[in-house]
């Protein structure tokens, strides 16, 4: 004899409802009304709903207006809903745990990588307006060095260093400003501060910091850096639905955090290419090591971009393990001595 | 003045009013005229049979039994799953939601059911946003070839006018599919307000209000509810509001002058006070909502549920909705008595979920 449960019927035209007794199998249910009448539902037929884990369960048969079974034993729900309906138990705590790895995920390795395939299909013409745009954005009014020996060592340090297949024209502006920096921006233009020119030990390391500028735009970092930037901020609108000024301060503070991170990993990755081109250009590397001690002397002060840099003294170790993998080369100077020097005098015009 | 108005206005919609009583009729008595021979139903036993139970009488108290670990269950599944989808299983996760709001609800031993479904809503929705897509280009449109001020000036009365249209639309179809899709013991109720009287009853409240300088404005609000609650139906049987306009006003006006003592402290009190006024003159069949909404107590809780969503970064709002909810149903029931026997399913059209959709994008309410 199977398990029977008391339940109510009701017939979808009124709200009267009579007492039944039901008995299940997989089959369908067996409904004995109280005048000794029997109906049979077949399980192909039903729908079952149970609104609360707690609560009433209930089972609709046939078109609207639909005739109803409710049981208040939530127990039947467990007994003959697995019948109709087994899958959903683990379905809460499978997805939970899925957004606990995929968001970090998302952040840690999706964000960057995916910003890094798209910023290679960016057109070199909307680079360029855009690099123009976030330079006249953040220095209107920069005072440009320009003299003519100056100038022509400039293009003699880029002609030797720029790879000779790439689709970039470069361009250096020398600011006059004390700033010890030197920043890149998408589509080849290049900002060099007065205060890293003085403070370079020789051509040869400046020469260093202009290979990384490069490679920042050779491989698209500022556009990427971009894209990561909107996508970061895509994801947090989402979990911030219904925002209030807490969990928004809190989500900011991880937003920050994965950028500057991201910018430390391309960062590194200019680095070691910059240490390509000096070597492809035959440029001692030796003085880029130079120049990186100078920067670390000067890195507390340093603003922008440095700041976002890794550790300087963990970008000098990781430099000189890579110029010691690479086979030793014989380096020809990059300018003549009276290059150099107009070069660094630049600004005095 | 008023009662002159108001006269006025029912003789203009009477014949509306009219041919919408007999299109229900009709279709009430169509229903009654198959119900004998519906083959399928036939072996059940007559609901009228002496064993059924058909009239409830006494006082019934609404509750919600819902637990807070249940829903926040509901909100976190339907959280990640909004964020894996972008957003995109939003009306699945709003239909989840409101079923277990309504399966929560009960009264007299029987929950409520809202039988809404993800698809409709999300169907709902996209005709929301084609409709409100091409108006916006439609309003750039206009705007990229305007010439002279004063027809900027027109574009811009015409696009709240719009505006004002949508929302009312958005409303009355919110209204009538929530109410189509919602039942109590197998029976649904409905909405039958149309948008056309809807938005001539409200624009010429507004009107008639900013005319009068906001003294004509408790006079609509109590037609408005009427309105709003004599449209609506629980199976073949419609709600009926009897509240006095001069009752409402006086509420309001005294509301209003001690809102302006207390600097608007009295705001949620004047709230309150017109809600349970409007609760208790809720009619349905021989029986009256009664309402114990109270401004103290309805404030207090508004602060507890703000303040416990902040101070838990939103994850105790699964707690503090279900106590919100409890407090709010608490404080109404149902006296009277009610035949049950006479209750009979209404068939009317079901309403679609444009409505609903659009409501999402406005954010109203009514």
């Amino acid at each position: 004899m199977s398990k029977t449960w008391q339940a109510q019927y009701f017939d979808g035209r009124t709200p009267t409802h009579r007492d039944v007794v039901l008995s299940a199998d997989t089959r369908g249910v067996r409904i004995k009304f109280e005048d000794g009448s029997v109906r049979f539902w077949h399980s192909a037929d039903l729908r079952l709903q149970q609104d609360l884990q707690q609560g009433p369960v209930r089972l609709e048969y046939g078109e609207f207006p639909p005739e109803t079974l409710v049981v208040d034993d939530p127990e039947f729900g467990s007994n003959f809903g697995k019948n109709m309906r087994n899958r959903n138990r683990y379905f809460t705590p499978f997805l939970a745990l899925l957004t606990v790895i995929i968001f970090p995920v998302l952040i840690y390795w999706g964000i960057p990588s995916v910003s890094g395939l798209f910023a290679r299909f960016v057109p070199l013409s909307i680079e360029q307006q855009l690099g123009q745009y976030v330079i006249e954005e953040i220095f209107p009014n920069r005072l440009i060095c320009e003299t003519v020996p100056g100038r022509q060592a400039l293009e003699k340090l880029l002609t030797r260093l720029a790879p000779a297949d790439s689709d970039y024209e470069f361009q250096l502006e020398i600011i006059d400003s004390d700033l010890v920096n030197a920043l890149a921006f998408p589509g080849g233009k290049i900002l060099i501060f007065r205060g890293l020119l003085e403070k370079s030990p020789s051509a040869e390391a400046l020469s260093g910091v202009l290979a990384h500028e490069m490679q920042h735009v050779l491989q698209r970092h500022g556009t990427e850096n971009l894209l990561s930037q909107t996508a970061l901020s895509g994801l947090f609108k989402l979990f911030v639905g219904e925002a209030n000024a807490l969990t928004e301060t809190i989500f900011q503070g991880v937003k920050t955090l994965s950028l500057l991170r991201y910018t430390r990993e391309l960062e590194s990755e200019a680095d070691a290419l910059a240490l390509q081109l000096l070597i492809q250009a035959k440029v001692d590397s030796d003085e880029m090591l130079a120049m990186f001690r100078v920067l670390q002397k000067h890195s507390p002060s340093l603003p922008e971009s440095f700041s976002t840099h890794p550790d300087m003294s963990s970008r000098l170790k990781k430099l000189e393990t890579l110029i010691a993998q690479n086979p030793e080369y014989v380096s020809e100077p990059i300018l003549s001595i009276e290059n150099w020097e107009s070069l660094q005098n630049i600004c005095q015009s | 003045m008023h009662v002159l108005n108001q006269q006025n206005e029912k003789d203009n919609n009477m014949t509306e009013n009219d041919k919408e009583q007999n299109q229900f009729d009709e279709v009430l008595n169509e229903e009654e005229a198959l119900n004998p021979q519906n083959p399928e139903k036939d072996s059940v036993p007559d609901a009228e049979s002496p064993e059924a139970e058909t009239a409830l009488e006494g006082k019934w108290q609404l509750e919600f039994n819902g637990q807070g670990a249940e829903l926040f269950g509901i909100l976190l599944k339907n959280f990640l799953l909004n964020v894996l989808t972008l957003g995109i299983y939003y009306p699945w996760a709003k239909a989840k939601q409101l079923r277990y709001y309504y399966g929560a609800s009960r009264i007299s031993d029987s929950d409520f059911q809202f039988h809404g479904t993800g698809r409709e809503m999300l169907i709902g929705l996209g005709k929301a946003i084609v409709v409100l897509v091409v108006l916006d280009f439609a309003y750039e449109g206009i705007l990229a070839v305007i010439l002279y001020d004063w027809l900027l000036a027109m574009t811009g009365l015409l696009y709240a006018f719009v505006f004002f249209l949508l929302i009312m639309i958005a409303s009355v179809g919110a209204r009538r599919y929530r109410m189509s899709r919602t039942s109590w013991r197998g029976i649904r109720f409905r909405f039958l307000g149309t948008f056309k009287h809807t938005i001539i009853l409200v624009s010429r409240g507004w009107l008639l209000s900013l005319l009068s300088l906001g003294f004509y404005y408790p006079f609509y609000l109590n037609r408005f509810q009427d309105y709003w609650t004599s449209k609506t139906t629980f199976g073949n049987i419609a709600f009926s509001y009897d509240g006095q306009a001069k009752e409402v006003f006086r509420i309001w006006l005294k509301g209003m002058l001690l809102t302006i003592l207390t600097l608007g402290i009295y705001l949620f009190w004047l709230k309150a006070n017109l809600q349970r006024y409007f609760w208790k003159h809720t009619v349905y069949g021989e029986a009256r909502i009664n309402s114990t909404l109270y401004g103290g107590k309805w404030l207090w809780e508004s602060l507890i549920f703000l303040l416990f969503v902040i101070l838990t970064l939103g994850i105790g709002r699964a707690w503090a909705v279900v106590r919100y909810k409890k407090f709010y149903l608490g404080t109404l029931s149902l006296e009277g008595k009610i035949d049950l026997a006479q209750i009979k399913q209404s068939e009317a059209e079901m309403a679609g979920a444009t409505g609903e959709g659009m409501a999402d994008f406005f954010d109203v309410e009514m």
